[in-house]
């Protein structure tokens, strides 16, 4: 029945996954073999009807999924209690996205009850109860649907582990490393149709010298001939990548706004889709849950460990979103490019907007929204004021060498740095700037944690949606609240403060000082330099200087600075001195900019 | 204005972050400003011509890199009755009184002639040549006639 249900497109959303509710509740709950059997056939199905089938041709999804459609569904009638007190009980349809029966079925929800009164069973805690009890149960995914950055990232890996160099000096990113190398179950040499692709891959690029591989892993080949024969057999067939349930519904929903197909919104109103609301909603939930976050506590007590499927959540979203779409060239290549173009060029931080090399892609709009909740989570964990007020007053903890930033935004400095200077570098700012303004509004909330009002404790729970973070963003003409205990929050991201800021003046002569948007414009630069403050440039000038010096000079926070660059990897600025005065030439162009537009006006 | 005092701020706060000099400003009112930059600190009397407009010597400086146009200089071209609104002026007044002026002049059979046109002006140039209303919306002369207004009664 409910199989049936599944294959069918014309059922209503919203009846299914009642059913499904009910199904996940009451046969997958009470246990058994044949009742897990049954959930694991309908997983392929239940994603199908909620992503929609994927294309074998460019892998896209196709229309159909519960996600791709434009127009709200009908929902069941369901009496939500809507108000509280002893009068009379008055109830109400109620007509919130959360209490949509999809939401309810693929949210989170059941976690922000009380352990002693848990909510109903959700699909992806059944996911997750699987993937953990049910490690051997995979899940083919098409390896062509992945962006082409993680496949060649993939690939690299497969042959580096079988004891090849990697491609071109193509080096997989740290993100790929553990996400595809450590976290997910299936183990790189036990993707064995990935393997076949990748030898024949090597051997079609070099016919003269086929590469040794291991007999264990090569594919059975009594002869050369056959071997052959047999690779052009599986070129054919696009491979497929094996993923435990909860990897493979993590990828194919964090993969969704990139292959979701086009859908036309309401003709009637200017509102999104409803299925783009869905997803926003969903991702704001899972967000909620595997991005853990707490209110200061006064002292530090070590951040809320990172789990695994939290891990493989974040680490998927910088694998698809951010390297996947836009991958940046390493420092010292773009400094090569640089100087092969214009001849010896002096790199300083001037340089931070000419060293900036990608091929550039824009981001959906979807991803946007997505990115800001994610940024939103991560600096606005409590564990990190904590962690600065302890280091500020000596604390080492069990390692000394720490930076002032939870393991989550650890993971996220590196692929978060890129996308600020990636969208900063050539991002527009007046043909759809949704994305340049985004991206600035993130990158400004990451400099200033210590402007976030963390919510008193009883209301922490409810701090999950979006209009309590948006809150977060600063005014133009609001007073910096930084005090001297967070400069090792600086220390551990000194060049958020210096490199975007110094691509951020450059193109900011872009901005429009025409008297329609002159405040709008002005505004926006305000916003920027409210955030330098005498102390805050006191203290990164401070530790611009400590950074040149040698490795002796034992500055407080000089370390950090280091861990920092190390956390940058290849994308680090150059070891060569860096100061902000270096941008003097494009601030006086901005102002000189703004005032030109102001006396043109009033002396015409 | 806000604007400039918008202005003002930011200058401020660039001084701190780039480490601007003190005394610092965007564009110096001696016009000597620049003392690094020699483009325009070199004497320009010959490169304009008395309409303002460069002079074959100017041209060629500009040419060569040895000049630079610095907007503050370009004097106003075109006749100022018809010019854009200002900011020291109330624009549907503006609009209007144009409008009633142009009437005028036609209606007495007043050419108007180059005499008001352009940022210069001859010794005779304080005689009106036609009749230009737009002097009453400005802010500054509607303050000053009300004070007289106020004064005489």
């Amino acid at each position: 029945m409910l199989e049936e249900t599944l294959t069918s497109v014309n059922h209503p959303p919203a009846e299914v996954a009642q059913m499904l509710m009910n199904y996940v509740n009451v046969e997958l709950a009470a246990g058994g073999s044949s009742a897990e059997a049954r959930f694991f056939q309908l997983f392929s199905l239940i994603c199908e009807r909620v992503f929609g089938p994927i294309s074998p041709k460019d892998y896209h999804h196709l229309i159909g999924g519960w996600l791709s459609k434009s127009m709200k569904w009908d929902r069941p009638r369901v009496l939500v209690k809507s108000s509280l007190g002893s009068g009379p009980r008055k109830y109400t349809q109620s007509t919130s996205i959360q209490s949509d029966p999809v939401v309810r079925l693929l949210g989170v929800a059941s976690k922000a009850t009380s352990s002693k009164d848990k909510g109903p069973l959700t699909l992806i805690d059944a996911f997750a109860k699987e993937a953990e009890h049910r490690p051997n149960v995979r899940y083919k995914f098409p390896f062509l649907g992945l962006p082409k950055s993680m496949q060649d990232d993939w690939l690299a890996m497969l042959q580096l582990a079988l004891g090849g160099t990697a491609p071109h000096n193509h080096q997989p990113s740290e993100n790929s490393i553990r996400l595809m190398g450590s976290l997910f179950r299936v183990k790189l040499l036990d993707q064995k149709q990935l393997l076949v692709y990748q030898q024949s891959k090597v051997q079609k690029k070099d016919q003269r010298r086929p590469l040794q591989l291991n007999p264990i892993y090569s594919p059975r080949s009594p002869s050369p001939g056959m071997t052959l024969s047999s690779n052009k057999e599986n070129e054919d067939v696009p491979p497929d990548v094996l993923l435990s349930m909860l990897e493979y519904y993590l990828v194919m929903f964090i993969r969704y706004p990139l292959a979701a197909p086009e859908t036309k919104s309401p003709t009637y109103s200017s509102r999104q889709p409803y299925g783009e609301s869905v997803y926003f909603e969903l991702f704001q939930e899972y967000a909620n849950y595997y991005i853990p976050r707490r209110i200061p506590q006064g002292t530090f007590n070590g951040f809320t460990s990172l789990q695994r499927p939290s891990e493989i959540f974040v680490r998927t979203i910088i694998a698809l979103w951010l390297e996947g779409q836009n991958q940046t060239t390493p420092t010292s290549e773009a400094i090569k490019l640089l100087q092969s173009r214009h001849g010896y060029t002096r790199i300083d931080l001037n340089s931070s907007f000419d060293l900036v090399y990608t091929k550039y892609k824009a981001i959906p709009t979807l991803i946007i929204r997505c990115i800001r909740m994610v940024i939103n989570r991560i600096v606005l964990d409590g564990a990190i004021a904590d962690l600065v007020k302890d280091v500020s007053e000596g604390y080492k903890g069990q390692d000394p060498n720490i930076l002032c930033m939870s393991p989550t935004m650890s993971i996220f400095q590196q692929p978060f740095y890129n996308h600020v200077r990636n969208v900063f570098r050539y991002a527009s700012l007046h043909n759809n700037p949704t994305l340049f303004y985004s991206a600035f509004n993130d990158w400004l909330l990451w400099l200033e944690p210590w402007n976030v009002d963390y919510p008193i404790k009883h209301t922490i729970k409810g701090m999950s949606r979006s209009r309590n973070d948006k809150s977060a963003y600063a005014k133009p003409n609001q007073r910096s609240k930084y005090k001297p205990t967070w400069e090792g929050y600086i220390a551990s991201n000194l060049h958020f403060y210096t490199v975007p800021f110094a691509i951020f003046l450059r193109r900011a002569r872009e901005l429009d000082f025409s008297p329609n948007f002159y405040q709008k414009s002005v505004d926006t630069v305000r916003r920027v330099l409210r955030v330098y403050t005498p102390e805050v440039v006191s203290v990164i000038n401070r530790l611009l200087k400590e950074r040149e010096a040698s490795s002796d000079a034992a500055g407080k926070f000089a370390a950090m600075v280091k861990l920092h660059e190390r956390n940058l990897g290849r994308f680090a600025p150059p070891s060569s001195s860096m100061s902000l005065s270096s941008c003097q030439d494009d601030m006086k162009n901005l102002l000189k900019k703004s005032l030109f537009n102001i006396t043109k006006r009033l002396k015409i | 204005m806000g604007e400039e005092k918008d202005l003002f701020s930011l200058i401020n706060k660039a001084k701190v972050i780039v480490g601007f000099d003190k005394d610092y400003e965007v564009v110096p009112k001696n016009k000597k400003y620049d003392s690094n930059n020699s483009y325009d600190t070199g004497d320009n009397a010959s490169d304009r011509t008395i309409e303002g407009s460069f002079s074959s010597v100017g041209k060629s400086k500009v040419v060569r890199g040895i000049v630079k146009c610095n907007p503050e200089d370009i004097g106003f071209v075109g006749d100022r009755m018809n010019a854009k609104v200002q900011s020291h002026e109330i624009a549907f007044l503006v609009h209007h009184l144009v409008k009633l002026s142009n009437f005028l002049n036609s209606y007495l059979g007043i050419r108007t002639t180059g005499r008001e046109i352009g940022s210069g002006g001859d010794a005779l140039s304080f005689i009106p040549s036609r009749i230009n209303l737009r002097f009453l919306a400005d802010y500054r002369n509607l303050v000053f006639l009300c004070l007289i207004i106020y004064c005489l009664a």
